[in-house]
């Protein structure tokens, strides 16, 4: 085949794949290629190439359109746009590196708030519980009360009574009369059903005292020998010290802090008791409470003070009322019987005699007093 | 309440696609507008330009217009997602050629594998048409170009070319796309 006739042919193929033929020549060549595949062939092989080159084309013109509609983008609208988009990223990349830890966070700040309402919840209802159980026990416990009445009840109805009742404190005291009055605390013996003295130092020595004055401001008291056993006291060594008393004194103790009398000695540490009261001293003696209501004497057999209590929690400091405020107090509350309470010489018989003499004869003077 | 529906039923899913196809320009010129931000970063964030942004974005844009000129072509997720993957797998391979780096920071979700195999057929032979064309050689590559794909007449063809008629001028022709025909076969 002649280089002219292929053109025309191709040529032909073109104008036939692009449309550009008469109808009479269409159909002819519509006829042709049904009847002859070689043709039909060669129009395939045009139609590979000249499809592709089509779509190049198309997007050859679409890519011109592109173009046109980036060059209409403005390039500061673009700027925003683009640092818009960026945040938006830095949002998600935040929220997917951070998400994590924000979940447990928040998570563990529910469970807490869950399990504290929970916890809180929980034991409210065991103290409830516990509320309950107590009121009953009390109840039981009233019950049981009531019981030991009713017994106790129908027991001193059927028995006499042959049980002491038990002692309830156990202080110390001091006469100041021969006619047997003595001064104590008045702690001891407030609300007693029954007061006893008794000595060591006199075996046997038990007398019924009762109450002649009591102060509960001051804690002092005056009681009186009321036993019809008793006849009256030899005379007493230890006088009452009136004047005031120097810092660092010498001074010491007879008391029944036990079931035995026991001595002490020490030395005033202050002029003024608990939380400055001036109607005590501060003394530097250890003192147990059985030496509530004790004397304390100063180096001569003079009475300067009643023990009356001690601080808790600090050693050697006790407090005792001072003489001066006795005979003050007494003269103002009972002054008609202030010559008969005190029946004290005036001057101490025990000056300049050696401390185990003093005792010897103080201690018949000191008794343990018994409450009941 | 108008504004806001007439603003849904120009940016929803449904009316870009519908316009994609139908070639509705101001629709397509508005999708261009707003997701080329999106690969203009992709491609800055991996050591791009902003030039190669544009080429990757449009390159991206051409299969997503040429996908959906398809009629059996089915879009299988947004076109955000599709413009994004395309973008990326574009940039991927360009960065293999430069031998840069492999691996890529992701600003998007992504599908790995986007075009479809109908597209990616196309896309093979016609990087092959572009390629014999390349190597046609003048006057051959002008004339083709000028008839097949900037829609000159032969007439126009022969003038701008020098032939004294436009017979001669088809005769040139016909043996130049023998020749781009015979490149592509050794191509293969």
């Amino acid at each position: 085949m002649k280089t002219d006739e292929q053109f025309r042919l191709w040529d032909k193929i073109e104008r036939y794949v692009e449309g550009n033929m008469e109808v009479e020549e269409y159909l002819a060549f519509e006829k042709e290629i049904a009847s002859n595949p070689n043709l039909a062939k060669q129009i395939t092989d045009y139609q590979a190439l000249r499809i592709s080159l089509d779509l190049l084309k198309k997007r050859k013109q679409f890519r011109a359109k592109l173009d046109q509609f980036h060059a209409k983008m403005d390039s500061l609208e673009q700027q925003v746009a683009l640092r818009v988009y960026k945040n938006r990223n830095n949002w998600r990349i935040y929220m997917s590196k951070y998400l994590p830890t924000i979940a447990v966070a928040a998570s563990v700040a529910l469970i807490t708030v869950l399990s504290t309402l929970f916890t809180l919840g929980y034991l409210k209802s065991i103290e409830r519980s516990q509320q309950s159980n107590l009121k009953l026990l009390r109840r039981e416990l009233d019950q049981i009360k009531r019981d030991i009445r009713n017994t106790k009840d129908t027991l001193s109805k059927t028995m006499p009574r042959a049980t002491v009742a038990p002692q309830r404190f156990e202080g110390t005291c001091f006469a100041v009369s021969q006619k047997g009055h003595l001064i104590t605390s008045y702690h001891l013996v407030a609300k007693a059903d029954s007061v006893f003295i008794e000595s060591t130092t006199q075996p046997g020595l038990r007398y019924r005292v009762e109450l002649a004055f009591g102060d509960s401001q001051t804690d002092l008291a005056v009681l009186k020998i009321v036993d019809s056993s008793f006849t009256a006291f030899n005379k007493i060594p230890y006088a009452l010290r009136k004047s005031a008393i120097d810092l660092g004194e010498e001074v010491f103790t007879l008391a029944y802090p036990k079931n035995d009398i026991v001595y002490g000695e020490g030395s005033i540490s202050a002029r003024t008791g608990f939380e400055g009261d001036s109607a005590a001293y501060q003394i530097s003696i250890p003192v147990n409470p059985g030496n509530s209501g004790g004397p304390v004497f100063d180096k001569n057999g003079n009475i300067i003070g009643v023990v009356s209590g001690k601080l808790l929690g600090a050693e050697g400091v006790a407090f005792a009322l001072k003489s001066s405020a006795i005979w003050h107090i007494l003269k103002d509350s009972v002054p008609n019987e202030l010559e008969a309470i005190f029946d004290l010489p005036k001057q101490s018989k025990l000056m300049g005699q050696k401390r185990t003499v003093q005792l010897k004869k103080i201690q018949d003077y000191i008794f343990q007093v018994k409450v009941y | 309440m108008r504004t806001a529906m007439r603003k849904t039923a120009l940016f929803s899913e449904e009316s870009f696609i519908k316009a994609l196809r139908e070639n509705d320009e101001a629709v397509i010129g508005r999708i261009y507008k707003l997701y080329f931000p999106m690969v203009l970063h992709l491609v800055v964030v991996n050591s791009g330009t902003e030039d190669e942004a544009k080429d990757i974005y449009q390159e991206a844009f051409i299969v997503l217009y040429e996908s959906l000129q398809r009629p059996d072509f089915q879009l299988r997720c947004s076109i955000k997602t599709f413009l994004y993957s395309v973008s990326r797998n574009h940039w991927l391979k360009r960065l293999q050629a430069k031998k840069v780096k492999t691996d890529l920071k992701d600003v998007e979700e992504f599908i790995p594998f986007v075009e479809d195999s109908v597209s990616i057929e196309n896309e093979a032979r016609l990087v092959m048409v572009e390629a014999a064309m390349q190597r046609l050689g003048e006057p051959c590559r002008t004339i083709l170009e000028d008839y097949y794909l900037n829609e000159m007449s032969m007439a126009d063809i022969a003038e701008k070319m020098g032939y004294t008629n436009a017979d001669n001028a088809k005769t040139q022709k016909y043996k130049c796309f023998n020749r781009l025909k015979k490149l592509i076969e050794e191509m293969k």
